[in-house]
């Protein structure tokens, strides 16, 4: 979870979430996406919800997304997907492409996995500098 | 080679004249100059010779990120601005500037780390990159505009996340004070690069780039960024400028935040829609760093604009195009002095009214626009006391040398509290500089101005031996003694901020609440404890996986210093007796009195024989302050040392 008025708009989470998942820099390839709007001072952070109805999961034709046991994290299993898109188009806050994305080199969909890949704590949570980010366990919110 | 890491590999050059572009492997420069400024001083070594003035189309605007730029580093996000600068007095020379922001960071992702700009556009253009995509555009829609507007229109036409440099009317106008703008506040100020881009008719720079910054190490990278992300929040406490009144922050949801990419602090407060005192309307701008004695109502600038005017002023000038730093702690300052000595009545027939934010608004349109006195103000204090024939005695109090305003120096800059012998430092870094010292300088004054509220002397002097070899470089009671070291020291460690880039007020790290004895530190796995003054070197080595001694990474910010004073050399026949023009400036009694209770000037004596060690340990003649052959050759630089003997 994200909160905009706490966010002090500095980009650290998305630099930490591309360097933990691909070994790069690269706000492009983040999972989590930083918003700026400069002239209007406005900022905030868009990262998937995790829904408890994640119409990405079910609009999935290969079954490349799966629900991580552990955290509840709907993850998209590079091996099995085809690059397709329609994650991408079914996810109801995506109209900007800013929650599940496309990795220009591997033609493959990326979204947020709660750093099940990294095999750690959500990363972008341990590093945004003034706790602008929370991380709410599936036992938290009861899914 | 192997896969380039932190850098991204390119450098591109762009031709306004020809409308052409090429592209230079970055890779040719990293291993002696690093990057940014190291790159940037040896592109101006080989195609600035000497006779090109700020306003030729062969001047080069050199725009280069370095290998930690859009990475995690914390607080990297920087971007660097060389070329034959305007400002500089009493002729354009060859200095720098740079900004935070996220510029450079775009850049990168577009998969260029450096952009040389050479050549005059035949009508006002603006540049596109996006990625590999080059475009030429026609900036006739946007030329006259300011620079909020001039972003809004190119926010417009191009994906919202672009990133843009531009000028707004100041630098059309070639005013020798004006910036580079990117978004509300980030600005290259010093030097008057604005003027530069406006006498190529560049009106803009919008970049989106898709791609990445590959990191060498990605998960030490990782754990090192963070454990100094940590580190960063130690700080003294210092009094808040009065223009962050708490009221007024709550009233306009002023908010700290990050002025650059990858930055953990937030000393910029972002004000939102305060109502305008000079005209109508709201201003939503960052205000940062000098832009707070706008609002007025410190010590010395009192003037009591109060906090929506200071707002409105700061904005005026980014939208103008305008330099925070000239503008109030060098032309405002010295125009009431003048005022008040008799030399100046009126401004056009108008009082000057400080406390009336409609006089300031106005003056600045004047200068931007170069109408009536503003003609003469929009060439910099010293050269408008030439013009106007008022003499230097007023000028020379507020702007030590080289046309630049006094900073953090004790002095002419009167709104940071250096005090003796902490300035003796300063004094030593103004002496060799070829603009104020203070792009990364700050770093031994301000941080021991700061500190010194936190720890005490003896407690600093410890630190000050660990980070450069002697007590006494830190330590009051020795105001002349150990006093070169910490200057080189300090000179070479912002060539490096520069380069890398980091940021000058963040970095370095060298003091901490964290830990008794004070000395920062953090401790990651993979490479045991690391104490402050190493940070640096070890964010280049894992970001880059460049294999280098701590001892050859710093030897690279010794070449590119030393290089820097040989174009100063070569270009402009810079001597010894040019560096002790800032003698009179600092044998005036300084601003506030420090430890020995009394406001102390320069001792001329003692300072001279710090000169001449000075000059020894940079290997530079003590006769005419030239860097020695012998020096030379140890950095690697034979070239240089050839053409400085044919000047010989």
């Amino acid at each position: 979870m994200g909160d905009a008025t706490i966010c002090h708009g500095c980009g650290i989470c998305e630099l930490v979430c591309s360097l933990s998942h691909d070994g790069v820099c690269s706000p492009s390839l983040s999972r989590i996406s930083l918003v700026r709007d400069p002239l209007a001072g406005e900022f905030h952070q868009e990262t998937c919800r995790q829904c408890d109805h994640p119409e990405c999961y079910y609009r999935c034709p290969t079954q490349a997304i799966y629900i991580e046991p552990k955290t509840g994290a709907r993850v998209i299993n590079a091996a099995l997907c085809s690059g397709c898109g329609l994650c991408a188009q079914a996810c109801p806050f995506n109209g900007h492409g800013l929650i599940i994305k496309v990795n220009s080199t591997t033609h493959q969909y990326i979204k947020c996995d709660l750093c099940a890949s990294v095999g750690t704590s959500p990363q972008c949570v341990n590093a945004c500098p003034w706790g602008a980010l929370k991380y709410i366990t599936s036992e938290e919110r009861g899914i | 080679m192997g896969k380039t890491c932190g850098w991204v590999g390119k450098i591109l050059t762009v031709n306004l004249t020809e409308e052409q572009t090429a592209t230079t492997d970055t890779r040719l420069f990293t291993d002696k100059f690093l990057g940014g400024r190291g790159i940037a001083a040896k592109i101006a070594w080989d195609e600035l010779p000497p006779g090109i003035d700020a306003f030729d189309a062969e001047n080069r605007l050199i725009i280069m990120t370095g290998p930690l730029t859009g990475t995690l580093a914390p607080a990297s996000g920087r971007t660097h601005f060389s070329g034959i600068a305007p400002q500089a007095y009493p002729t354009p020379w060859y200095t720098r500037s740079n900004m935070g922001g996220w510029f450079g960071s775009e850049l990168k992702y577009a998969g260029y780390d450096g952009l040389v700009v050479v050549g005059r556009s035949e009508k006002p253009t603006y540049l596109r990159i996006q990625d590999e995509a080059i475009e030429f555009c026609s900036a006739s829609e946007i030329w006259g505009r300011d620079t909020f507007a001039t972003q809004r229109y190119v926010a417009e036409k191009h994906p919202k996340n672009s990133k843009v440099l531009c000028i707004g009317p100041a630098g059309e106008h070639r005013v020798r004070w004006s910036v580079i703008q990117s978004e509300t506040e980030n600005a290259a100020g010093q030097g008057g690069f604005g003027a530069v881009m406006g006498a190529k008719r560049l009106k803009a720079i919008v970049v989106t780039g898709s791609g990445s910054v590959a990191i060498a190490r990605p998960t030490e990278f990782r754990e090192l960024c963070l454990a100094i992300n940590q580190d960063f929040q130690t700080s003294p406490r210092e009094r808040p400028p009065p223009s962050l009144d708490p009221a007024s922050m709550r009233r306009y949801g002023a908010q700290g935040v990050a002025c650059s990419h990858a930055c953990p602090w937030r000393c910029a407060v972002m004000w939102r829609r305060v109502p305008g005192k000079a005209y109508p309307g709201v201003t939503t701008t960052m205000v940062h760093c000098v832009a707070n004695v706008f609002a007025g109502r410190s010590p010395f600038y009192d003037w009591r604009l109060g906090v929506e005017a200071g707002v409105e002023v700061s904005a005026a000038a980014s939208k103008l195009g305008l330099n925070h730093w000239s503008l109030g702690l060098g032309i405002i300052p010295w125009l009431r002095e003048c005022e008040a000595q008799g030399l100046l009545e009126d401004i056009d027939g108008r009082r000057i009214e400080l406390g009336n934010p409609e006089f300031w608004v106005s003056l600045l349109r004047k200068i931007a626009y170069r109408e009536g006195l503003g003609d003469v103000l929009a060439e910099d204090a010293p050269r408008a006391a030439d013009a106007l024939r008022w003499g230097t005695d007023v000028v020379n109090t507020f702007y030590p040398a080289y046309g630049f305003a006094g900073h953090w120096d004790g002095h002419g800059d009167k709104a940071n509290p250096v005090f003796f012998p902490l300035w003796i430092v300063s004094a030593l870094q103004w002496l060799t500089d070829t603009r104020d010292p203070f792009s990364s300088g700050h770093d031994y004054s301000q941080n021991l101005t700061r500190w010194s509220t936190a720890f005490s002397w003896q407690k600093l002097s410890r630190i000050g031996e660990q980070v450069y070899g002697s007590p006494k470089a830190v330590d009051p009671a020795y105001p002349y003694e150990y006093k070169a070291q910490p200057a080189i020291y300090t000179q070479n460690e912002s060539v490096l901020k520069d380069s890398l880039p980091l940021c000058d007020q963040a970095w370095p790290r060298f003091y901490s609440t964290h830990v008794d004895d004070g000395y920062a530190r953090v401790s990651i796995p993979s490479l045991g404890t690391i104490y402050g003054p190493s940070f640096e070197y070890h964010l280049y080595t894992l970001a880059t996986g460049v294999e280098v001694t701590e001892r050859e990474f710093w030897d690279c910010a010794e070449r590119i210093f030393t290089l820097e004073r040989s174009i100063n050399v070569r270009n402009d026949q810079r001597t010894r007796e040019d560096d002790l023009r800032i003698l009179p400036y600092f044998e005036t009694p300084e601003n506030l009195p420090g430890p020995s209770g009394k406001r102390e000037s320069l001792d001329r004596t003692k300072f001279l024989t710090l000169v001449d060690e000075y000059y020894e340990l940079r290997g530079w003649s003590k006769e005419r302050g030239w860097p020695t052959r012998g020096r030379l050759e140890a950095l690697g630089l034979q070239d240089v040392a050839d053409a400085l003997d044919r000047l010989r």
